[in-house]
């Protein structure tokens, strides 16, 4: 046992902890947990804590359902909206096969092969996300508790008070807030997560989601992280900003090369673009998400919010890769900032195939293509054409098919939960084919 | 009479450099008128490096001529200063500065533990600034490290001896130093009491000459201290301690003493008290480090403590039950060392960690103290070789294994002891080249003779040594396990019971072959009972042959059911069987038969039915001798002359069938990984073409008996038998029917009807001599289905009658099975032209829309219909998505497509016809090569499915039948996630092929 579990069993006892939730993530980013004693943890820590796997979706078949969760000493964080005594703290687990071996189709582990592939090139992984989510009244419908937008001072209101106290938490549990604002749409806020390494950030961002929604319940309202829930108003986007590092130094820097990206960064953000298409699938891996991935090229503002065309740029917001304006003498601070995600994803599957994509550039010397200056959605489809600029998938069922395609996903998933991944997305997008929706009964029903 | 040679020349004649050794020797005033006393000259060659030695004796006559003298008054102290000359140079060096370690070297006297203790303290407590202590303990150290080396070398000392007082000279180290320092940072009064507990090579009390020294720290407060104060004083104690031994100073290095065995390594305190050791024994400790605890004992410092220390230990290395994951621990461990890149490199020539070292004699015996020690508290030793004398003298282990195991042992740490005493490095592995291997081998009282150097000697000895290890740790596992059931009981047979029989029970035996990886423990222990029990003569063979077949089957994908098949393979030789004969004389063949029975039952039922099979498994030759298709089919023929066709094709199918298999499990796991070698396949065809001509030949032959006529040649009609499907490619699988269709060419002149009449039944009876089953079972199944007609057309056709059928009747697939079509057996003259006939139909239309879209319409239906409902279809290795029907499909369609264009598609063999595909450009090379791995690595899961004997050997299994498949196709542990993964990842790649090139779907994009 090891000093981190020694801590864990020490704070415990001295904060008089009676339970611990281990947690873990399916295939499709929601949250386990299984809760145990505290006196059952130290059997955690060397054991293992056996639950069922096929209850889990995308874990295992019938006949190998058994499988061991070992907590994660290091994320072990007690839970600060439960009562100070007789607290509840939880950890991260690790899924094993009764075996011992890491279980190949665990979210967590699919993240940590990547970051092992990367840190065997000498790299560490940093992401530092915008979350954004509305608060509605309730789950029923999205009706928006104001009509607020970008940087507005609004009255001390509820919003107010669940964005501060969910900023509050989450600072308690040791997950630093950068910024928060209210956002464009009405209802929607922001809150950017100080960057820190990938696998922490993606435990930190299924924290978030629990933390969001655990203050607005508090609070009588509603928390979603749809990445659409209204239909003329902008949807939620979970932009990434992403860089690499060599021990100290950011990999993605190079002063005096042109917006300072070294040739790391260059072959990185060229793996990205080159698997943009087939990585949507996990990166916005809902039906839902491709109403937010819309361009109405036609129609008046807002349209063209979110990055639709393949193509990077300095500080161009149509551009799915965007270069954020430099500041000077602080070469750490260089990164790229990939805007398709919607933070309804699993953020460990969504961040292990965006490194996967741009190890791959890195790998195979991809080469960049010139950079987009035009606002996308202004370029002809001819120009579009002309320049070799593709477009993200138009709905989840063109995404599955991309994706299903495609060996980098496929390596980085792992063969079994890649399948198993594919199988649940057929089948959703195969029910979604068959609804008939709100816009053909208003309007075919009167004319047809 | 002959004239004395030349001083020069007799120098020259030890390996003296003539001029050099002169000057050093007249330096050394050995010289008197220029000439050598024979006695001198003697001396000098028999040490290891004459001319170190000669070297160091001149430095000593220029820094102490006065001692030189002393020395060379007395000859053994000359002899003995010379040895250690000769041996180590950086000792040579210590002796040649004149300093006390050259009297050191002057009496027989062991080191003395006490008396080197108070030097060590007084050193210390001597002298000023801890530079000058530290030099002054390494001093103390090196001293008697020659003393021991001295008497080592000159023979007074055996090894054993030399690791013991070796060990005691590092205690003796530890102690004075510990009394010192204490004394220097407590004063008078201390707070705490300390003891140092030695573990490892030291706890066991066989150290090397420069090893790790392996401790832990300990320590109370004296009555009445607080408690701080005392963990304070003992860590500054156990620091300054640390700090002194391991200081690099002008005298050398003391010791290289390692603490991080202790709790939390590293980042632990460095000294505990009992109470903080059992806390953190009782939370946090890993198996491993228990085992570590198994070696411990206290070596200095306060005797009470290192010995409470021991007592709260001792619960915790024997626990109540025996945790199977800690041997499996143990064994991880080992393997994880045993693999890195340095030891891998240096092989045999790493003398610890090689194969056949002196980690494998270690681990062999400690595996043993672990399962055996916890019931019985006399194994419970520290050392290696008093654990290994235990387990002899309580009956867990043979007594002459013991005994011939520790002096294989000892002859190993010999070695290393010379290898590290040459530079006092820590080092475990010779070197490559043949001069210092030389000067070696000389330090060990090698000397060359006609044959062969010192050096060659001396690896030729390492050599044996470790392959006797090897043997030695297999037979010491099972050898009392087999020897338990040997006696019936004693009163009955009147004889006195073994002691080991008495001690170990049924319990213990289980216990150890669970550790070995034996699933159902019991079930192995029938087993074994039943193979060895008795008295009989057999029995006893038994008991001495087995160990290196059980140890095989260990590692296998199925040791319990292997064990079950031994069993009845054993059971079924006679008393002068040639197995046992052959197992005992060959330990490459009980190895081979090991992993055989672990993979393939068929294997082992086949080497029952046919004994003379078991020559293959004694020599190597003999079953790796290459056989064309002629041959066998000589050898099917030479047959038919003496036995009666059906029985006699039915064994030559079996004994055959075995060689394939003994051949398929001894090929090592390809180097692309596992599935994707070329397998079994070409030599299953030639067996069954073989099979095929003998069974032809043979009802012949009969009918032209039966006629009257002399030979089959004046028989009215020629036959011919056309492979069709695998058999015409050459990949057949194990479970592969014959894929055959008849021909037949009725002589000029004879009845017609006659003729087509006797073509029909010898076809027919052809089918059954091989198909039907007998007491001997079935050859092969011969399947002739895919004639015109099916099973409703007549079994043997003439060729015109098939081109009739053909140009009139024949749907356009049944010109696809035509693709592959090669003739067998018979008249190949016949053979060729329907070949040819066939192919000419096969290529004639090419591919049009219509014929394109009833072959993929054809496909998607048996993709449909074909797999069993209860199998999930993306398991199904032959007809699922990305199986074999895939891949061959795909290259007919090609072959269709491009075969009129492009004659070098035209392959009966999809392998070959794929290469094809790549060279005419039809298929791109990435396409080709992941066919080609996705065909390879499902024909290799049926091909090893249908080994273990499992029904379904066409569908991936689950659970535990997937873990012995993967360890069938040679995965590691946790092999089952692997081999999963690698199907589904060969199946993907080549069903986005099928959809793209076979069924013309549009490709994804994306990369």
């Amino acid at each position: 046992m090891d000093k981190q579990q020694e801590y864990v069993l020490r704070t415990v006892e001295e904060r008089d902890i009676r339970f611990i939730r281990l947690w873990f993530t399916d295939v499709l980013g929601f949250l386990k947990s299984v809760a145990i004693t505290s006196a059952e943890l130290e059997n955690a820590f060397t054991e293992g804590i056996g639950f069922d796997g096929s209850a889990i979706d995308g874990f295992a078949r019938v006949q190998e359902a058994d499988m061991l969760a070992f907590p994660d000493a290091s994320t072990f964080q007690i839970l600060p909206w439960r009562p100070e005594s007789q607290g509840v703290a939880r950890m991260f687990c690790d899924i094993l096969t009764p075996d011992g071996e890491p279980f190949a189709a665990d979210p967590r582990q699919v993240l940590k092969r990547q970051l092992r592939r990367a840190a065997d090139m000498g790299f560490t992984f940093y992401v530092h996300p915008e979350m954004e989510f509305f608060l509605f009244e309730n789950a029923e419908e999205p009706t928006p508790l104001d009509k607020g937008s970008y940087f507005d001072m609004t009255p001390l209101d509820v919003q107010q008070d669940t964005r501060r106290q969910a900023i509050q938490t989450l600072e308690q549990m040791g997950i630093s807030v950068e910024f928060s604002h209210h956002e464009v749409a009405p209802s929607q806020h922001e809150i950017d997560l100080r960057y820190a390494d990938a696998l922490t950030m993606a435990d930190n961002i299924m924290t978030f989601r629990l933390v969001v929604k655990e203050t607005a319940l508090q609070r009588g309202v509603h928390a979603s992280f749809m990445p659409k829930p209204i239909e003329d108003a902008w949807g939620n986007a979970m932009h990434l900003h992403l860089s690499l590092f060599e021990g100290d130094t950011n990999a993605f820097f190079d002063a005096g090369a042109p917006y300072n990206l070294s040739p790391i960064a260059r072959k990185f953000i060229a793996g990205m673009l080159t698997h943009a298409r087939a990585t949507a699938g996990v990166t916005n891996q809902w039906v839902n998400s491709y109403k937010r991935l819309t361009a109405r090229m036609d129609g008046p503002f807002p349209s063209g919010e979110a990055p639709v065309f393949v193509a990077w740029g300095h500080s161009n917001r149509s551009a799915l890769v965007r270069i954020p304006m430099y500041k000077p003498r602080k070469a750490a601070s260089t990164r790229i900032e990939y805007r398709a995600p919607d933070p309804a994803c699993n953020p460990y599957l969504a961040l292990a195939v965006i490194l996967a994509a741009g190890l791959d550039g890195i790998e195979r010397d991809l080469e960049l293509p010139p950079e987009s200056e035009d606002n996308t959605f202004e370029l002809t489809p001819a120009e579009r054409a002309a320049n070799g600029i593709e477009r993200l998938p138009e709905s989840l069922g063109e995404a599955i098919e991309l994706m299903a395609g495609s060996d980098l996903v496929a390596d980085t998933l792992g063969e079994h939960l890649f399948r198993h991944l594919l199988a649940n997305k057929r089948r959703e997008w195969s029910e979604y084919t068959s609804h008939v929706t709100r816009f053909e009964i208003d309007r075919y029903l009167p004319l047809l | 009479m002959s004239r004395r040679p030349s001083l020069e020349t007799r120098l020259a004649r030890i390996g003296l450099d003539g001029d050099h050794a002169i000057a050093d020797l007249t330096a050394a005033g050995l010289l008197v008128d220029g000439e050598l006393d024979d006695a001198d000259l003697e001396l000098l060659a028999d040490a290891a490096a004459p001319s170190d030695a000669a070297a160091v004796l001149a430095a000593l006559a220029a820094a102490a001529p006065e001692l030189l003298r002393e020395v060379r008054s007395d000859r053994d102290w000359l002899t003995r200063v010379v040895a250690v000359a000769g041996a180590s140079r950086p000792l040579g060096e210590l002796l040649g500065r004149g300093t006390d370690a050259v009297l050191a070297l002057a009496d027989l006297a062991p080191v003395e533990v006490a008396a080197t203790a108070a030097a060590v303290r007084a050193a210390v407590l001597g002298a000023e600034e801890p530079g000058a202590q530290a030099a002054g303990i390494a001093s103390i150290r090196r001293r008697a490290t020659a003393d021991i080396a001295g008497r080592d070398l000159t023979g007074a000392l055996d090894v054993e001896g030399v690791a013991r007082e070796l060990a005691d000279l590092a205690q003796a180290v530890l102690d004075g130093t510990l009394a010192a320092v204490h004394r220097q940072l407590a004063g008078e009064r201390p707070t705490a009491r300390i003891a140092v507990i030695g573990m490892g090579k030291l706890g066991g009390r066989e150290l090397n000459y420069v090893s790790d020294v392996d401790v832990m720290f300990v320590h109370e407060p004296v009555a009445g201290a607080a408690e701080e104060d005392a963990a304070q004083e003992a860590a500054h104690v156990c620091a300054r301690l640390l700090e002194l031994l391991n200081a690099s100073t002008t005298m050398g290095r003391a010791y290289e003493v390692d603490p991080t065995l202790r709790p939390e390594g590293r980042s632990g305190a460095l000294s505990r008290t009992v109470a903080g050791f059992v806390a953190y024994w009782e939370r946090w400790a890993k198996t491993w480090e228990f085992q570590a605890l198994i070696k411990a004992r206290g070596v200095a410092g306060d005797e009470e403590l290192a010995r409470r220390w021991l007592a709260a230990a001792e619960p915790f290395m024997w626990p109540e039950r025996l945790d199977p994951d800690a041997v499996a621990e143990v064994r991880a461990m080992k393997a994880r060392i045993e693999s890195r890149p340095d030891v891998l490199r240096d092989g045999a020539r790493q003398l610890k960690l090689g194969p056949g070292g002196i980690r494998d004699v270690e681990f062999t015996v400690q595996l043993l103290q672990l399962v055996h020690g916890r019931a019985d508290r006399s194994l419970r030793t520290t050392g290696t070789m008093p654990t290994l004398t235990a387990l002899a003298a309580n009956g867990y282990v043979d007594e002459e294994d013991a005994t011939e195991l520790g002096r294989t042992y000892w002859s190993l740490r010999r070695i290393e002891h010379a290898l590290q005493l040459a530079n006092e490095r820590r080092t475990h592995t010779v070197p490559d080249d043949a001069g210092t291997q030389d000067r070696l081998a000389r330090s060990l009282g090698y000397r060359a003779h006609a044959e062969a150097s010192a050096g060659e000697q001396m690896m030729a000895d390492l050599a044996r040594a470790q392959a006797r290890v090897r043997e030695l740790h297999a037979r010491i596992f099972y050898r009392p396990l087999l020897e338990r059931y040997a006696t019936v009981p004693a009163s009955a047979a009147g004889v006195t019971l073994p002691g080991e029989v008495a001690r170990m029970g049924d319990e213990a035996a289980a216990e150890r072959l669970a550790a070995l990886g034996f699933r159902d423990p019991a079930g192995a222990l029938r087993s074994v009972r039943a193979l060895t029990g008795g008295v009989s003569r057999r029995a006893a063979t038994v008991r001495a042959v087995l160990p290196p077949v059980l140890q095989a089957l260990e590692g296998s994908a199925d040791p319990d059911g292997g064990l079950l098949v031994l069993r009845d393979l054993v059971e079924a030789q006679g008393d002068g069987s040639l197995l046992l004969r052959h197992l005992r004389d060959q330990p490459a063949a009980a190895e081979l038969l090991g992993r055989v029975l672990g993979t393939s039952r068929l294997a082992g039922e086949l080497l029952i039915s046919q004994p003379q099979g078991i020559d293959w498994l004694r020599d190597p030759r003999l079953r790796d001798a290459a056989r064309t298709g002629e041959e066998l089919a000589r050898m099917a023929v030479a047959r038919l002359h003496w036995q009666d066709t059906t029985a006699a094709l039915r064994r030559f199918k079996q004994l055959e069938l075995l060689r394939v298999i003994l051949r398929d499990v001894d090929a090592p796991v390809p180097e692309r990984g596992p599935g994707l070698g070329a397998g079994p396949a070409a030599e299953l065809t030639a067996v069954a073409e073989a099979c095929l001509v003998a069974a032809l030949r043979a009802e012949l032959r009969r009918r032209a008996e039966e006629h009257g006529l002399a030979s089959p040649d004046e028989l009215p009609v020629s036959i011919t038998i056309v492979g069709m499907g695998t058999l015409a490619g050459g990949e057949l699988t194990y479970a592969s029917d014959l894929d055959v269709v008849f021909v037949h060419e009725v002589a000029e002149g004879a009845d017609e009807d006659a003729a087509h009449a006797l073509a029909l039944s010898v076809a027919a009876n052809v089918i059954t001599s091989l198909s039907a089953i007998t007491p001997d079972g079935s050859a092969f199944d011969v399947d002739a289905d895919l004639r015109p007609e099916g099973r409703n057309g007549p079994l043997s056709r003439t060729l015109a009658a098939y081109e009739a059928y053909w140009d009139r009747w024949a749907e356009p697939w049944e010109f696809q099975a035509l693709l592959r079509v090669r003739s067998v057996a018979g008249d190949r003259d016949l053979g060729q032209r329907f070949v040819h006939a066939a192919s000419e139909r096969a290529h004639a239309d090419g591919l049009d829309a219509e014929r394109r879209t009833v072959t993929r319409r054809m496909k998607a239906r048996i993709e449909k219909e074909r797999i069993p409902r209860r199998v999930e279809a993306e398991r199904h290795v032959k007809l699922g998505p990305g199986g074999i029907s895939d891949v061959e499909w795909t290259v007919q369609l090609l072959q269709l497509e491009h075969g009129r264009a492009r004659p070098a598609l035209r392959s009966a063999s999809t392998l070959r016809a794929l290469d094809a595909a790549e060279d005419e450009g039809v298929l791109g090379h990435r396409d080709v090569e992941r066919l080609r791995d996705g065909l390879r690595f499902a024909t290799s899961v049926r091909n090893r499915l249908a080994l273990l004997g499992q029904r379904e050997a066409d569908v991936l299994p689950t659970g535990d039948r997937l873990e012995q498949l993967a360890r069938a196709m040679g995965y590691g542990r946790g092999g089952r996630q692997q081999i999963e993964a690698d199907w589904f990842r060969h199946a993907r790649h080549v069903r986005a092929i099928t959809e793209r090139v076979f069924y013309g779907m549009t490709d994804r994009a994306g990369a």
